[in-house]
Order: structure tokens, then C-alpha cells, then sequence
């Protein structure tokens, strides 16, 4: 997995703020700890912090204040030429895909290697086995907007995972499919997990709550309103 | 892991991508190149000329009616020591005039042998105007020197003219080349803004600055020469096709070469201009772009 990552905490924030210049906090003394190994759903309304959480740990934007710890290494304090090899450690997938509609399948999928200097010859290898795990190794040669939503979806999460990644962010990675979709993708998630990869993934899809056992990080306005399995915020 | 075979081929693999955007680029190098060499050549044909005239520099010394010609002569050999000195008598200054006027030498009909005054004429090839004049200026002090002439008139305005030129040249140069990188780098930066879903994707994935921008330097650079290239290319061409005429159009241009208009390592420097404009207007762009993601 490329960083040296002990057993405990994955991603770790204490009392984070997170302001937009005239727009008020996005985030507001938010501190929560997220283990190896945990599959956590991160939910709330629209405009409750999600994505604005999941992109100050994947160092896309500096928390206005507090410390966020991410494989242990507090992020604020990581020079900006450090950051690409943090992120090489970090999976992310969107609702809208970010596919470029130019190249093909593969070479979408082949992006993470290529950056990390690996031969063209294991990239190949990497790329095909992974587009075989999301059932998708028969259409590598296909253009994204030749596939369904479904299968963009899954050639995402095949980019996000090909570099086996330590954390795995998901950011309404079902927002733009249909259910039967939705558990393709969510099996995929939960397949990563199951083989060690840290899995947060921020919707706001009650019924993937209510279907999965999972942690729950409930976020409104900023804060968080509360923390804990699916089963128990599911029940009436 | 640097591998420059890498980033040469998506280089390549971007430049066939977006062939308006390159087209465009290339362009707009070719023309900013192509206008500077035509400029340089300009400048380089005159200088060429002025030396040219300069190689039939004749200092003429009008000798006061009784001078003693041999000893003006002598005078001016040691002031102009070294160089061909020649006295032409009145009456052999009135054959030339004759000879020069041709048919219309019957005008002269009637006149005096001695109408005209006799001189000392020295023979200074390829001096410079400076040196002209402080040769005239010396040969005043020949016994009997009534008046020294050297066509510095024509010579004056010449130099004048060139001197102007030059300081045109540099001005427009410059405002011309500010002008290009502004041009290129905003071309460029179009080019970089089209590929913004890329770069976010490639920096999504780990990639540093240095991954990212490689392909595009290489791009600025290939198309900085691919119009530098075309440019040189198109300088030559025009240069083969105006300067048999400008040699039959003035006489003094017989003596210029493609090496007085264009030589070697102006072709060279402008081929090293247009790459650092390509490279240097690309890196400009992306810097900015790289500094927002």
C-alpha cells in the first residue's frame, strides 16, 4: 500500500473548521476518527459538509482550522509537493464520474499507474485485471460515454482501486444511478473493504443506509449531529 | 520515475488531440519569427549596401587654380598614407565629364580646358563614414585644397536613415515579441484550459507538477520550433524570390549574398527564439493553471 500505515486511525480530525470567504463555515468544530478497515458513511443534507470533508482529506482544499491527520501525517503541515504522493494512497470516486470522454476505458483506468511511473507492460496487466473485477474487461477499448451510467461508474471505482489504494473516498458515488446500479457499485465498495481498503463513502441516500450495517456520520449545517451504525439510525 | 519517451509520446499523442489549438499556436509563432527575420534581413541587406558604397569611397581634394599638383599630391600621400592617390588635371577632369555625359557631352562645347579645377583624388575602399569624414578633414590641410568632397551628403543620410532603422527595429522588436508571448501564452493557456478535466483527474490520482507539465513544455517546444521551423523556411523562400530583383533593380545589391541577408546564426537564433517562445509561453500558462488546482 505504499505508506507505511500502522493498525488505528485512518483519517483523524479534531475540532475542524472549514470557511468559504462570505459563505459562513462548511464545516464547523468537527472532530471525528475513522479506523483502518472501517466502511463509514458520511450523510446529510445537501450542503451539510460531506463533500467539503471528504476534500480536506484528500487535500483538494486546507481546513480553515484544527488539525486533520490522514495515515497519521496531519495534512496542514505536509509541503504542497508532498501532497500528490499522500493522494497515491487515496482512491476517490464522484457522482459524475470525472471520466475523460476522450480516451478509453483503459486508459482512464491506466491513469494512477502512469503517474506512479509503473512500465507500460504492468500497467496493461493492472488495468485489464481490474476492469475484471467491475465486469468490465470487455469493453476496455470502449469510450466512456459509450457506457451506460452504471458502467461509468464502475470503470471510476476501477480507477480509484487499481492503485490499491489504503482509503477509498467515495463522494455520492450512486447519486446519478438507478438501484439496480447502485448495489453494483456499493458491492464493488464493499469488496474493497472486505480486502482491507478504508471505505468513506458521503450520501445521502437513506436507503443505502438502511441496507448496509454500516458506521454512520451524520452531518448538518457543518457539525456533526451524531455517530454511529446504520441499524440504529434506520430504526423508528 | 522520469521516462522522456513518456511524456514525448502523450506530447505527441495531445498535439493530435487538438490540432485547431496547435495550428493556432504554430501560427502565431510562425508569423512573430517570420516578421523579427524579415526585419533582421532588412536591417542586414542595408548594412550590406552602406559597405558596399563604401568600397567605392573616392575622396576628391579641388585644388585652387596654381597649386602645384605634385606637391599636393605628395601631401596628400602622407596623409593618406597607403592609399591609392591620384592627380586628375583640368583638362583631364573635363574628359571624364564628357565621357560621363555621353551624347549630351556637346554642351561642353565652347568651354575653357580649365574650367574645371584640378583635384587629388584618394581611393579609400571600404572605410566608414567616421573615418571618411576624418580622412576629408585631414586632407584639407593639402596645399592648396579648396574644398574636400567624399558624397557625404548621400553617405550622411544613409547612415541616418540605417541608424533610425535600428532604433525603430529594436522598439518595434521589442513591443513585437511582448506582444507574441502574450499572444502565445494566452493561445497556450487555451490549449491548457481545454485539458483542465485531465490535469484535475491527473492531480486527483497523484500526479506532481513536474508529471503534469512535462507533456505540455514538450508541446510548447516542438510547437515553438514546428513555427520557427516553417518561419526560417519561408524567410528563405522570400529571400530566394526578391533578391534576384532587388539585384537587378539596384547595382550596389550585386554584392549581396543570402549570407548578408540571412546568415547562419540568425537562422539559428531565430529557430532558438521560437522554441523559447513556445516553451516559455507554455510554462507561463501552466504555472497559473497548476497554482489554482
Amino acid at each position: 500500500m505504499g505508506i507505511g500505515i500502522g493498525r488505528g486511525a485512518m483519517i483523524q480530525l479534531f475540532h475542524v473548521f472549514k470557511e468559504y470567504p462570505g459563505e459562513g463555515a462548511a464545516l464547523s468544530d468537527v472532530s471525528i476518527h475513522v479506523r483502518k478497515g472501517e466502511f463509514v458513511f458520511v450523510t446529510g443534507p445537501s450542503g451539510a459538509g460531506k463533500s467539503t470533508l471528504l476534500k480536506l482529506v484528500f487535500c483538494a482544499e486546507p481546513a480553515t482550522s484544527g488539525q486533520l491527520l490522514v495515515f497519521g501525517k496531519n495534512v496542514s503541515k505536509l509541503r504542497s509537493s508532498a501532497v500528490p504522493y499522500l493522494r497515491r494512497n487515496i482512491g476517490v470516486v464522484f457522482q459524475d464520474f470525472k471520466l475523460l470522454p476522450d480516451r478509453t476505458v483503459s486508459e482512464n483506468v491506466a491513469f494512477p499507474l502512469e503517474v506512479r511511473g509503473l512500465q507500460t507492460r504492468d500497467v496493461r496487466r493492472k488495468v485489464v485485471g481490474m476492469l475484471r473485477s467491475v465486469g468490465l474487461d470487455h469493453k476496455l477499448a470502449k469510450f466512456p460515454l459509450a457506457l451506460s451510467g452504471g458502467e461509468q461508474q464502475r470503470v471510476a471505482v476501477a480507477r480509484a482501486l487499481v492503485n490499491d489504494p489504503a482509503l477509498l473516498l467515495a463522494d455520492e458515488p450512486t447519486g446519478n444511478l438507478d438501484p439496480d446500479r447502485t448495489l453494483e457499485v456499493m458491492d464493488l465498495l464493499e469488496g474493497a473493504n472486505a480486502r482491507g481498503t478504508t471505505v468513506v463513502v458521503a450520501t445521502h441516500d437513506r436507503s443505502l443506509l438502511a441496507r448496509y450495517t454500516k458506521r454512520v456520520i451524520a452531518l448538518e449545517t457543518g457539525k456533526v449531529v451524531s455517530d454511529g451504525d446504520s441499524i440504529r439510525r434506520a430504526a423508528p | 520515475m522520469f521516462r522522456p519517451a513518456y511524456f514525448v509520446a502523450r506530447a505527441l499523442d495531445a498535439l493530435r488531440r487538438g490540432p485547431f489549438v496547435t495550428l493556432v499556436a504554430v501560427g502565431t509563432i510562425f508569423v512573430a519569427v517570420f516578421v523579427t527575420g524579415l526585419f533582421a534581413a532588412a536591417l542586414g541587406g542595408a548594412a550590406r549596401l552602406l559597405s558596399a558604397w563604401g568600397g567605392e569611397v573616392q575622396i576628391s581634394v579641388y585644388l585652387a587654380p596654381g597649386t602645384d599638383p605634385a606637391l599636393a599630391r605628395a601631401a596628400a600621400e602622407r596623409i593618406a598614407h597607403g592609399l591609392a592617390v591620384e592627380v586628375v588635371s583640368s583638362e583631364e577632369a573635363l574628359r571624364r565629364l564628357k565621357v560621363s555625359l555621353g551624347e549630351q557631352a556637346s554642351v561642353l562645347d565652347g568651354v575653357g580646358e580649365k574650367v574645371l579645377p584640378a583635384s587629388v583624388e584618394v581611393r579609400a575602399p571600404g572605410i566608414s563614414l567616421e573615418a571618411a569624414k576624418a580622412l576629408a578633414a585631414s586632407l584639407e590641410a593639402v596645399p592648396g585644397a579648396e574644398q574636400v568632397d567624399f558624397g557625404n551628403a548621400w553617405l550622411e543620410r544613409l547612415e541616418l536613415f540605417l541608424r533610425r532603422a535600428r532604433s525603430t527595429g529594436l522598439v518595434l522588436f521589442t513591443v513585437l515579441s511582448l506582444a507574441t508571448a502574450v499572444l502565445v501564452a494566452n493561445t497556450l493557456r487555451l490549449a491548457v484550459y481545454a485539458r483542465r478535466d485531465e490535469i484535475e483527474i491527473m492531480k486527483l490520482v497523484g500526479a506532481t507538477d513536474a508529471f503534469v507539465s512535462a507533456p505540455f513544455l514538450i508541446e510548447g517546444l516542438v510547437q515553438g520550433l514546428a513555427g520557427a521551423a516553417l518561419a526560417v523556411g519561408a524567410l528563405l523562400g522570400t529571400q530566394a524570390a526578391l533578391l534576384p530583383r532587388l539585384r537587378a533593380a539596384v547595382v550596389l545589391a550585386e554584392r549581396v549574398t543570402r549570407a548578408d541577408l540571412l546568415p547562419t546564426p540568425l537562422l539559428l537564433g531565430l529557430l532558438a527564439g521560437g522554441a523559447v517562445l513556445g516553451l516559455g509561453a507554455s510554462a507561463l500558462s501552466l504555472g497559473r493553471f497548476l497554482r489554482k488546482i
